[in-house]
């Protein structure tokens, strides 16, 4: 309860901590309450990296047609992706972005244009045409699987 | 973990119904229609409107021998699934087969090669590979070794073609049919229009050409949107390949290509509308057309005394690449004015320069 209620403020718990250290200063009968510190504030950091894991969403990408060649060649990417600081949600606009600075490592002009993808990428939330749930603006939820299919490779 | 759409989560459109069925969940949007459809009724009607551009067109007889030209890409991987389906289904009474090309690209053609291979075995349809090695005696990495990346793409669209042709003969295959879809032949009116090609431009668009040949070339793609077949090998779970030539790595760059793309994200119908507008064009009856004639040297079909591919041929055999290629110079008797008429020379070729070299040329 106490770390719960403590841990949003690593920062004021920093501050306490290093105000006791010089209320305490030299006196070794108060050692206590160092470790006590220390340890409330080792749980509360490691509650909230927890708890920054539970912020970021965990997809699973897919490459095809093509793509996959701009990343390394390799199909299937299962990432953690950040909703953009200040915001709770990660849209599909938000993920290209991602996708374009952490993913694409060749020739990003191959997969987007403008802020979109580039027109010939087909793209899949969980099987379904992006176009069908809003395409730019679709809300990503945890363990979708997104899929991009280049169609401009010949056939 | 998954609820039922029509939750507190309105946000996604996964409550959809298919506009079809109305009773499964829509998976895409069709660019034809803009309709929202379900897995199963996509297939359906995907099948159906080819199945109706066959019967429409009468493009096939019973009992025919039908070669279908295999890459092993999207296009020709979905084709020869569609085709053996159909057939199956609705008793056309064809015999297909597999037909393909190796150009003799190591590390591209050779694994294409094997996706088409897997193919045959999947789909039942035996299948016949003609080498341009066998053929013309030079692979197309010693071409390139020989000329460079210049020009690369001309002998391997021109000897493909004609590659086709004879592996079609060899089989004694009463037709051709090629996986050549709605976004090609848009893109190919495009092209045709911007360089003036009225003799192409008025064939482009022909559903089957070369009637009068020896192998008539059919699409039965030619209303089908590149969307929808890669949606349709997605969702089939298909197997292609989708490498590009290791020699023509930034082909697919195309304008043409491009604005297609854009304008179908725009407009969906624009594809559609192209054709239509290509199928419209009427050439004047004063515009001199190239007469039709046969090259001597291989007897293959040809307004030229020479066809092409017999011109590059000689080039690459003499030392003179060049010979056949843009607006070189006339060299060596051949004068100027017969290579520069040559260039238009071919009776139904058109090739889409805008698409990778491993893409059938028209």
């Amino acid at each position: 309860m106490f770390l719960i209620l403590s841990m949003p403020s690593i920062v004021g718990l920093c501050t306490l901590y290093i105000l006791s250290l010089i209320a305490c200063e030299f006196s070794h009968t108060h050692a206590i309450f160092h470790v006590i510190f220390f340890l409330v504030l080792c749980s509360s950091s490691l509650l909230r990296s927890i708890l920054v894991q539970l912020d970021s969403m965990q997809l699973t990408l897919e490459f095809g047609g093509g793509l996959e060649l701009l990343c390394q060649s390799s199909k299937i990417h299962n990432v953690d992706v950040k909703p953009n600081p200040g915001e709770d949600k990660l849209t599909m606009r938000d993920l290209l972005a991602w996708v374009k600075s952490n993913l694409i490592k060749e020739r990003p002009e191959m997969f987007m244009k403008g802020d979109s993808v580039r027109p010939g990428v087909l793209v899949l939330i969980n099987d379904c045409d992006w176009e069908l749930c809003g395409s730019l603006d679709t809300e990503l939820e945890e363990k979708d699987v997104v899929v991009f299919i280049s169609t401009l490779h010949g056939g | 973990m998954e609820e039922g759409g029509a939750t507190a989560k309105p946000r996604r459109a996964t409550g959809r119904l298919c506009s079809t069925c109305n009773q499964r969940k829509a998976a895409l949007k069709r660019p034809k229609t803009l309709e929202q459809i379900c897995r199963e009724c996509f297939y359906s009607v995907f099948e159906d409107e080819i199945h109706n551009v066959i019967m429409d067109n009468n493009l096939f007889k019973p009992g025919e021998r039908v070669a279908v030209a295999a890459s092993g890409g999207k296009d020709s991987t979905v084709l020869a699934y569609v085709m053996s389906e159909l057939n199956r289904r609705h008793n056309y009474g064809l015999d297909l087969f597999l037909l393909s090309v190796d150009e003799g690209i190591t590390g591209y053609r050779d694994d294409s090669l094997e996706t088409v291979k897997r193919n045959e075995i999947e789909y039942g349809l035996p299948l016949k590979v003609v080498s341009y090695k066998d053929l013309y005696g030079w692979t197309m990495d010693e071409i390139v070794k020989t000329i460079g990346l210049k020009n690369n793409c001309t002998f391997c669209g021109v000897f493909r073609r004609q590659a086709l042709d004879r592996g079609a003969a060899l089989l004694k295959a009463d037709k051709l049919v090629t996986g050549h879809n709605a976004d090609d032949i848009a893109e190919t009116v495009l092209l045709n229009i911007l360089r003036g090609d009225i003799a192409r431009l008025s064939r482009c668009t022909f559903i089957t050409t070369g009637e009068d040949g020896p192998i008539p070339r059919c699409k039965p793609f030619k209303y089908t949107y590149e969307k929808e077949i890669v949606m349709y090998a997605y969702f089939k779970k298909l197997d292609y390949f989708s490498t590009e030539c290791i020699y023509s790595p930034n082909a697919y760059r195309g304008f043409a290509r491009e604005f297609i793309k854009d304008l179908e994200r725009m407009r969906p119908r624009a594809i559609l509308d192209i054709i239509r507008s290509g199928e419209n064009f009427r050439t004047a009856t004063s515009t001199k057309m190239p007469e039709q004639g046969t090259c001597e040297r291989c007897g293959y079909i040809s307004s030229q005394k020479l066809c092409k591919a017999c011109l590059l041929l000689e080039g690459l055999n003499r030392g003179l690449p060049k010979l056949g290629i843009g607006r070189a110079r006339g060299t060596n008797g051949l004068n100027k004015r017969i290579e520069q008429r040559n260039l238009g020379s071919e009776r139904t070729g058109s090739s889409i320069e805008s698409k990778q070299c491993g893409t059938l040329d028209f």
